[in-house]
């Protein structure tokens, strides 16, 4: 009976860890996307302030959230978010606003990769 | 290289834990799906081990759920009969009254070198001896002997014996096993006189094993040369 008791928490355990894994990358992914789309419609504005203030977000809110992130993501998909945002980065500081909307757009794919890995769907689990 | 020691490490632990979990059997002695749960697991943590790209959870999930419904299974399948002819099938009897089952040994894709093998691993050379053979649901064969081929046994020959109750080691590498001591009746004051009467120190005994009538053996260890 132990045993049994056992095996019950640790599938309760188990659907835990699935579903908070799920609702963490969802969030995550979602606010980074929302703020590389920011980041990609601020690179309209030429001379603007705002490429580099936004891609610097973007960094912090990253390496904030990155720590969680690598224990659920296969970790080639966090080493590519990594250097894309340090890209981002540079080209906001030299103002190359046309390789910047191409990383804003490369990050934005790896996000979406990352949080349609965790969906349950039938091409997922196939 | 010392994160996959870590990782390799932690694995090792979750590993050992899991098993346990699931309870002692022989690998001889696993069901079917017993024995593809084990091999999965090893597989399933072999990946993160090699591989340091990959999450730890992903494994200890994947482990965690097939323990938990292998125990789930097994418990229900004990509870319910029907389950458990699912899952573990049925035993199979592939000669009945001394005459081989043709049928049945064609199912089971059993040939008569195989038959006659699993009869002589049951020390049976002569297949005329056999009055029963059933190959059960782990794949092993259980063999009834006719009647005048059954080995003599104290009940057949009519003899009387003494049950010596079950022999348990009460001194290993001079150590003392108390756990022991429930099984053959012993304390610490009849361990000790034993113990002086060998002449012997508890340090210098290898093993020390007693049956349940209270009587004891005692071997010394080896002089160091």
């Amino acid at each position: 009976m132990k045993r049994v008791i056992a095996a019950v928490i640790m599938l309760i355990m188990v659907g835990f860890l699935c579903a908070s894994g799920y609702l963490y990358t969802k969030k995550t992914t979602d606010k980074l996307i929302a703020l590389t789309e920011l980041a990609y419609n601020s690179a309209e504005e030429k001379g603007s302030e705002k490429p580099k203030k936004i891609s610097r977000e973007i960094k912090e809110k990253w390496e904030k959230d990155k720590k969680i992130l690598v224990t659920i993501t296969r970790h080639e998909n966090s080493d590519k978010l990594d250097e894309y945002i340090d890209k981002l980065i540079f080209f906001g500081e030299t103002n190359d606003m046309e390789k910047y909307r191409e990383t804003c757009t490369e990050i934005k794919s790896v996000l979406c990769h990352i949080r349609d890995g965790e969906r349950i769907s039938v091409g997922n689990v196939m | 290289m010392s994160v996959t020691l870590i990782r390799a490490a932690v694995l090792y632990i979750f590993v050992i834990f899991m098993i346990k979990l699931m309870g002692k059997r022989q690998i001889g002695e696993m069901q079917p799906a017993e024995l593809v749960i084990t091999i999965l697991i090893s597989e399933i943590v072999t990946v993160p081990m090699q591989d340091n790209s990959t999450p730890l959870i992903h494994s200890v999930i994947a482990v965690m759920l097939l323990v938990s419904l292998e125990i789930i299974l097994s418990a229900l399948s004990m509870k319910f009969m029907k389950l458990r002819t699912i899952v573990e099938g049925n035993p199979i009897i592939v000669i009945r009254n001394g005459k081989i089952e043709q049928k049945e040994l064609q199912r089971l894709r059993m040939t008569m070198d195989d038959l006659l093998e699993a009869l002589r691993q049951k020390d049976v050379f002569d297949i005329n001896d056999v009055n029963y053979a059933i190959v059960e649901t782990n794949g092993t064969m259980s063999v009834l002997l006719k009647a005048e081929k059954q080995p003599l046994t104290a009940e057949s020959a009519k003899i009387k014996l003494n049950d010596k109750g079950l022999p348990c080691a009460v001194i290993i590498d001079g150590k003392i096993i108390k756990e022991s001591y429930g099984d053959c009746g012993m304390t610490d004051e009849k361990l000790m006189k034993t113990v002086k009467e060998s002449e012997l120190k508890l340090k210098d005994i290898l093993l020390m094993v007693t049956d349940g009538k209270g009587e004891s053996t005692v071997i010394r260890k080896d002089k160091k040369p």
